[in-house]
């Protein structure tokens, strides 16, 4: 169900920083950036009469896989979701986070608000470069994460500007992208999943969470390989 | 297919922008419409989120898109038609015209933009899907009214796909003093037009925009350049570079740059060609600003038309064939079949939801677009032609 073609899934960079902090077997902390407005919903479970379905979205899905991966030292995931926040403004916030969390790794998923903005690319794209050059001085590895495909608001806003940006901020940065967009279309031509019907399946997001969570632990794992075989 | 214009149609009522056709027998260029059709048709596959007919559209082999050739021949036909009217009724009428063409392009804005936020807030109403919580969120914001639509009368708030309108709108309402100028001292209009753009690239002042600190996706300080350098050489610029044009060495460059381009093109967006043009280059023209009118798309549609004007003469005779006809026609309604493609693409992307988003539907909504775009275009000249034999009747009885 979680197949995505290995150009979309392979780390292209090494993560050296989180490898040998994997190596040491001390505790290693991931910390993932996003924008996601899941991880508490008041609103729907009101108007639900209090019926919440716990949802799982793709970080503990990562803490699990990872923590049976490499069970010596402890991996822990934590999460820090910036609803409605641009680049720019995560960048600004990434010193103090970085300060606090100390991790190995940021998982960085943006770009959805700045295309809701319409934030101009060039803006977006020097901010993403800025975060990655913070991060990386804090001692971390970075990947970078798209916006999900999302064809229901298609019209409304073009994420397409804003995932290459992301791609090219990877190349240059020379860190792995996760181009959860990609990866998402291509399970929607393939039919795996049905992204645009009004009435999904109640398992639909648990799923698609779970896969992304998998195939961003893939990636990771080829990212601290790549470290390894490099140093050999 | 429906009835083409004959050769003495279209004298609307009103001071259209595009000539009659009737100067299609003395001359007329009838490569303007017919690449102002295709940059037509190309805005409206490329608006349909998704959908595979955009791949045929010239973005996806250069630098620059439909977006350039539009608004080149858009200053183009104004320059033309508008000068002549300043020669023969004056320099308030004519300003007073364009004025006029500048409000109706704003009515036809108010009244896409509410056909917009319909569609947001049907998304928003009848969409529950935990996945996509975030966009949701953030649309219900868009969609508050009060805010929104004050801020889309003011021209500042430009939902994505319908950009080129609120540009349209600026630089034709700047236009009555810069034709003016333009008929006085084509030249001077022409560097001072080209130095405004200069100090963009240089210093990048936009127009502002809304929510917060957006500015405009077109920037107009830069934009103009395009319009106005279609304006000069409406007014008899193109006859004066004809020599360059002519020129060997101006064909190779070109035909190397449009090469060099669709080489750096494909190899972004389509994996096999990944890794055929050294990442370095990438590096230093990356990002190519459509914003700011990158220097690079500039050049790339200033290539591209100088090909187009060799390989097709302007007396070529395919340019007569029926199969054109469609194309041609389109690009004399441009306005009114521009705001259609707009709501159409609307439309389409609704159905390919709504419905199906199959391959077969894509391809189905995509020509079914088209052929409604030429339908209005015909209805249109069909309409145009019924006034103009009226007034006829009317003078002579």
């Amino acid at each position: 169900m979680c197949a995505a073609p290995s150009a979309l899934t392979r780390a292209g960079f090494s993560l050296p920083r989180l490898a040998r902090s994997l190596e040491k077997n001390e505790a290693t902390t991931i910390l993932v950036v996003n924008s996601a407005t899941t991880a508490k919903r008041p609103a729907l479970a009101g108007s639900e009469g209090g019926k919440t379905v716990a949802l799982r979205s793709f970080p503990s899905y990562i803490e699990e896989t990872l923590r049976a991966r490499y069970p010596e030292g402890g991996v822990v995931v934590t999460t820090r979701s910036q609803p409605r926040a641009t680049a720019e403004t995560i960048r600004d916030d990434l010193p103090a986070l970085l300060a606090e969390a100390r991790p190995a790794l940021v998982i960085w998923q943006t770009g959805t608000f700045d295309a809701i903005l319409g934030a101009e690319t060039s803006t977006f794209s020097d901010a993403v470069d800025t975060g990655i050059g913070y991060i990386n001085e804090a001692g971390a590895d970075v990947i970078l994460v798209s916006p999900q495909y999302s064809p229901r608001t298609a019209f409304a806003f073009d994420i397409g500007a804003y995932t290459n940006a992301l791609r090219w901020a990877a190349r240059l940065g020379g860190v792995p992208f996760f181009d959860r967009y990609a990866i998402m279309r291509f399970w929607e031509d393939e039919g795996i999943f049905d992204f645009d019907t009004a009435r999904p399946s109640p398992s639909l997001f648990d799923d698609v969470h779970s896969c992304i969570g998998r195939l961003l632990v893939g990636m990771i794992v080829d990212g601290v390989d790549l470290r390894t075989l490099g140093s050999r | 297919m429906p009835t083409p214009p004959t050769a003495t149609a279209d004298t609307s009522p009103e001071p259209a922008e595009r000539p009659a056709p009737t100067a299609a027998a003395s001359g007329r260029d009838l490569r303007l419409d017919l690449f102002r059709g295709l940059a037509l048709w190309f805005i409206f596959l490329n608006h349909v989120p998704n959908n595979v007919g955009n791949w045929i559209t010239n973005r996806n082999f250069g630098f620059s898109d439909a977006t350039e050739i539009f608004v080149f021949i858009s200053g183009y036909t104004a320059a033309m038609v508008y000068g002549r009217q300043l020669d023969s009724s004056g320099v308030l009428v004519t300003s007073a015209r364009i004025l006029r063409r500048a409000w109706q392009l704003y009515v036809a804005f108010i009244f896409l933009f509410v056909i917009y936020l319909a569609e947001i807030s049907y998304v928003v109403g009848s969409f529950e899907n935990p996945l996509y919580a975030e966009e949701m969120g953030a649309l219900q914001f868009l969609a508050e009214p009060d805010v929104a639509l004050v801020q889309a009368l003011l021209l500042k708030f430009r939902p994505a796909n319908m950009d080129v309108l609120p540009l349209y709108i600026v630089l034709l309402a700047t236009f009555p003093p810069i034709l003016w100028a333009l008929k006085r001292w084509a030249d001077g209009a022409l560097v001072a037009s080209f130095l405004l753009w200069l100090a963009v690239q240089f210093l990048g002042f936009n127009l502002p925009g809304y929510p917060d600190d957006r500015t405009w996706f077109f920037n107009p300080f830069a934009w103009q350049l395009m319009f106005v350098f279609g304006g000069w050489c409406g007014l008899g610029g193109s006859d004066r570079l004809t020599g360059l044009v002519q020129s060997r060495v101006v064909l190779v460059l070109s035909v190397l740059y449009l090469a060099l381009s669709l080489a750096v093109v494909t190899s972004w967006y389509w994996p096999p060609m990944e890794g055929l043009v050294p990442p370095a280059i990438g590096d230093i023209i990356y990002p190519i600003s459509k914003t700011d009118l990158s220097v690079l798309r500039f050049a790339h549609f200033l290539a591209l038309a100088v090909v187009i004007v060799r390989l097709i003469p302007v007396q070529a005779a395919f340019l007569r064939w029926d199969v054109l006809k469609p194309l041609i026609m389109c690009g004399q309604h441009s306005l009114e079949v521009f705001c259609f493609g707009v709501f159409l693409s609307f439309a389409a992307h609704f159905v390919l939801n709504e419905v199906s988003g199959s391959l077969f539907m894509q391809l189905t909504m995509s020509v079914s677009g088209i052929a409604l775009m030429v339908g209005l275009s015909a209805l249109l000249s069909w309409y145009a032609r019924a006034e103009r034999d009226r007034m006829a009747r009317k003078k002579a009885g």
